[in-house]
């Protein structure tokens, strides 16, 4: 703490030999070999540690005369910008600090809310209190979002459910995608010469990175969103199907008109835009759900029931 | 330094300004804010006093008043907190992205103004942050709806839809809180008519009425631990193993499976907890073709039946 507030006060730089001199617990004497190098070890430890808490310690000389280097602080680098927040804003803060359940971006969250309370602001995030959004992020996030910012190629294992074998990739990542609650990377994929996105969680092990910073541009394009988002369509079409009754409330529920009974059999019409799919859908009732129209539903559905029939009398 | 020694200095480094920020804080109040016991804050507090400028003389030290409140009467130098690191940054303001892109559940003003305040703040810490994009949150349903009704704690009357059972069913329930996980938005409430706790997914609210009656859980009413996720399975389960093709892999991603094996034909011995029979009779039909049923038999008989009737039907109209 004494050795922080030090170097934000001094305006030159200050010698490892000043500063021995000047903060407490530093105190030795220099003459007494292993005394020093005691006190050598503990001040690069001491700077280590303030250099990871992210305090920016400073090393030169403040003219050509000077022969050794000294130390201080950028009080402009230092220092938090004054941030005014209305109620509202610092309640959306204090809310966001609670979204992750990954538990190392919780403790980022949460150490940056305590900067921002040092700083001032006030969090009462009260009206969120009966909210809780909850992100669940993938191990893969940080290292890769790290890549991203220093723009270091990455490389990771890589596996879809339909491969048999992971594959090792190679990427030069551009960004990260948060689509439908699920992550993914978009880059280059240097192995395949071309723009790919990755879904995180399907990344085995480490990312690794590898080569230098800076190795490579990051179009400016924008919107890495249409690489992974599938333009989504409206159902134009309409099925009718038959329902019996009290059953399959599944189907029941996506209904957008009810026609008149057929005898004791409830007749609806739901909406669907691939017929395959809408076969594959209405499958899962079994008996309890026919289609009566359009013919190219009941054509894929009676196919799908065949197959089925024919691996089942296979067994 | 151990990990208690940087916990503790940046501690200290946020304190001073935290309470320079509010001189008269009862010590209290600050533990409480600054989520410490009120002996821990009184360490920390002495510790300070022996902080300081160079010279370590009585105004160069950090010095308070300190009793029942405090007041900084010199800061030596430390009143404002630490920048944000890059990670940091970044934490805070993926999630307020995040809560901007999910409709209806924060003010979505506000957390746009709030993440252009901290953006600039953030200054060069922030660029990281701007290479994610968030797109497609959980739909806003019948979040406003509820929030209104969480805020004048009234009971709401919904029709909803259990998958497990494929049946619909109508139901009054005393809302408690909103979940929002990932893509999908739950609204955690004492269900009256099944007398527990319930989790109801918004997307299958059919219907949503609210009450004039009170919401009034009783005490034992609690929203549930989300730590270990969502899902919990029992083992009163019917468990389920289904060999299943190359096509039907994507259940072992969206499906929390207790056992996958591998066969060397590429195909995969699927074992999963199914709520009961009749949801895992569905499950196993909408794989189609792609899906065997190993266990239990009765369910492979099931499977083989429902086929064989619903094959019947389609021959019954004339194919």
């Amino acid at each position: 703490m004494n050795l922080v507030i030090c170097l934000l006060s001094t305006r030159r730089h200050l010698t490892a030999a000043e500063i021995a001199r000047t903060v407490p617990g530093y105190e030795h004497d220099a003459r007494d070999s292993r005394a020093h190098e005691a006190f050598q070890r503990k001040f690069e430890r001491d700077k280590a540690e303030l250099r990871e808490l992210g305090i920016p310690v400073e090393m030169g000389t403040d003219s050509i005369l000077d022969t050794e280097v000294g130390y201080r602080i950028a009080r402009r680098e230092y220092e938090l910008p004054e941030l005014h927040l209305h109620a509202d804003e610092a309640a959306a803060l204090g809310v966001a600090a609670r979204l992750w359940q990954h538990a190392g971006l919780a403790s980022r969250a949460t150490s940056a809310l305590a900067k921002l309370r040092a700083g001032g602001v006030d969090v009462d995030d009260a009206e969120y209190e009966d909210f809780a959004p909850v992100s669940t992020v993938d191990e893969a996030l940080a290292p890769m979002l790290a890549a991203v910012n220093v723009r270091r190629v990455v490389e990771f294992t890589y596996r879809v459910p339909s491969a048999d074998v992971a594959a090792r990739r190679r990427l030069q990542p551009w960004g990260v995608v948060c689509y439908r609650g699920r992550w993914y990377v978009v880059g280059h994929d240097l192995d395949r010469d071309a723009e790919r996105c990755f879904r995180l969680s399907r990344i085995l092990g480490p990312v690794a990175t590898t080569g230098e910073a800076g190795a490579y541009e990051i179009p400016v394009t924008g919107d890495l969103i249409r690489h992974v988002a599938d333009a989504p369509q409206a159902p134009s079409r309409r099925a009718t199907v038959r329902v019996r009754p009290g059953r399959a409330a599944g189907v029941r529920r996506r209904a957008v008109q009810i026609l008149p009974r057929a005898g004791a059999v409830d007749r609806i019409v739901v909406p669907y835009t691939d017929a395959r799919s809408l076969a594959r859908t209405l499958v899962r009732y079994g008996p309890d759900v026919t289609v009566e129209d359009p013919p190219e539903v009941r054509k894929e559905i009676v196919a799908l029931l065949t197959e089925m029939a024919a691996v089942g009398g296979a067994r | 330094m151990s990990a208690t020694g940087t916990g503790r200095l940046t501690r200290l480094l946020n304190l001073v300004p935290y309470l320079q920020a509010r001189p008269g804080i009862l010590v209290a109040d600050a533990a409480a804010d600054l989520g410490v016991t009120e002996p821990q804050l009184r360490e920390d507090l002495t510790l300070l006093w022996m902080c300081g400028l160079p010279g370590y003389g009585p105004g160069d030290l950090i010095d308070m008043s300190l009793d029942e409140t405090v007041t900084i009467t010199f800061d030596a130098g430390m009143s404002r907190p630490l920048r944000l690191n890059s990670d940091e940054a970044l934490a805070l303001i993926v999630a307020l992205r995040l809560l901007a892109e999910t409709p209806g559940v924060a003010d979505v003003e506000a957390v746009r103004r709030a993440l252009a305040k901290l953006e600039s703040a953030c200054g060069d810490a922030a660029p990281a942050a701007t290479r994610v994009e968030v797109g497609a949150m959980a739909p806003e349903g019948w979040v406003p709806q509820i929030r209104a009704a969480l805020r004048r704690r009234r009971a709401l009357r919904i029709t909803y839809y259990t998958a497990g059972r494929d049946a619909s069913s109508e139901r009054v329930i005393d809302p408690m809180r909103l979940l929002v996980v990932d893509d999908f938005t739950y609204l955690e409430a004492w269900c009256r008519r099944a007398d527990s706790m319930r989790r109801f997914r918004l997307d299958r609210i059919d219907a949503l009425t609210e009450l004039d009656e009170p919401c009034s859980p009783p005490p034992q009413a609690r929203p549930g631990d989300i730590r270990d996720g969502l899902f919990q399975t029992s083992d009163e389960q019917p468990m389920v193993t289904v060999r299943i093709g190359r096509d039907s892999r994507w259940v072992t991603e969206y499906y929390r499976c207790e056992d996958v094996r591998e066969e060397e034909d590429g195909r995969w011995l699927v074992s999963l907890r199914a709520a009961n029979l009749d949801w895992a009779a569905r499950f196993v039909l909408g794989l189609g073709a792609d899906a065997q049923v190993v266990a239990p038999p009765e369910l492979a008989a099931r499977v083989a039946g429902d086929v064989a009737a619903a094959l019947a039907a389609y021959d019954e109209a004339g194919g």
